[in-house]
């Protein structure tokens, strides 16, 4: 079964514009979704994603965390509040 | 009496005397207050404006955590954090840190902690705007434990092999 995992966009990420979604089997990691994510904007931006981390509205998600159905998450970029 | 932690995200000027009134004591003789405003340069370039994106809810949240681990390391102190949410020009308030304590050590000590703690963990992105129009995000510490250094490696090495 595909599920589908809505990501949002904050800081540097917004330059590619609000969200975007991607489609994925049921049972992937955000490992995996992550390696999709950094496929899909490019070698340009590998860095920007590798430094980047994945989070529901409650936590950071860890690579071994498991997708079981379709979601929202949000992308977040290395932080400088203040 | 006051609460012990008050934090918020807000597009709203930042209230300094409201902020103070929060962590008002009479048990205590020093209420310290950093204040983070918007300055006109950065990196030789001339600073028109700055934009605060905010992953709301997690903010709140991790601001709350860094005010709780303060006042398990510095007993009987009160905490008042307000960050902006949006758009400031130069001199604009986007932050407000105010530790109410007994006595001036711990006060800056928590407050000191708190606002590197906010540079470092909160998840708050911040955006310059140049004179000539331009804009770049700011880069920043990243979120990553050491397992999440890991997100993206395995599929990397699952497409090499």
């Amino acid at each position: 079964m595909m599920i589908s995992v809505q990501i949002n966009y904050f800081g540097a990420f917004r330059q590619f514009g609000d969200e975007q979604t991607i489609k994925l089997p049921a049972g992937s990691t955000i490992n995996h979704l992550k390696g999709i994510f950094a496929d899909k904007l490019g070698k340009l931006h590998a860095t920007l994603v590798q430094e980047s981390v994945f989070a529901n509205e409650s936590e950071i998600l860890t690579g071994d965390f498991v997708l079981e159905n379709s979601t929202i998450l949000s992308v977040l970029p290395p932080v400088c509040g203040g | 009496m006051s609460e012990l932690i008050t934090v918020e995200i807000t597009n709203n000027p930042i209230d300094i005397t409201r902020a103070i009134s929060a962590v008002e004591d009479p048990a205590y003789g020093a209420l310290n207050t950093f204040i983070g405003v918007v300055r006109d340069n950065h990196s030789g370039k001339t600073v028109k404006a700055l934009t605060y994106d905010v992953h709301k809810t997690l903010a709140v949240k991790e601001l709350r955590k860094i005010c709780e681990t303060a006042a398990s390391k510095w007993p009987r102190t009160k905490y008042y954090v307000s960050h902006y949410h949006g758009t400031l020009p130069v001199g604009g308030v986007s932050l407000i840190i105010v530790v109410g304590a007994p006595h001036r050590p711990e006060s800056f000590d928590a407050c000191r902690y708190v606002l590197e703690e906010i540079k470092r963990r909160a998840p708050i992105w911040k955006k310059e705007h140049y004179e000539k129009g331009e804009s770049d995000w700011l880069p920043g510490h990243s979120l990553q434990s050491p397992r999440h250094v890991e997100q993206g490696q395995e599929y990397e090495q699952k497409k090499a092999g």
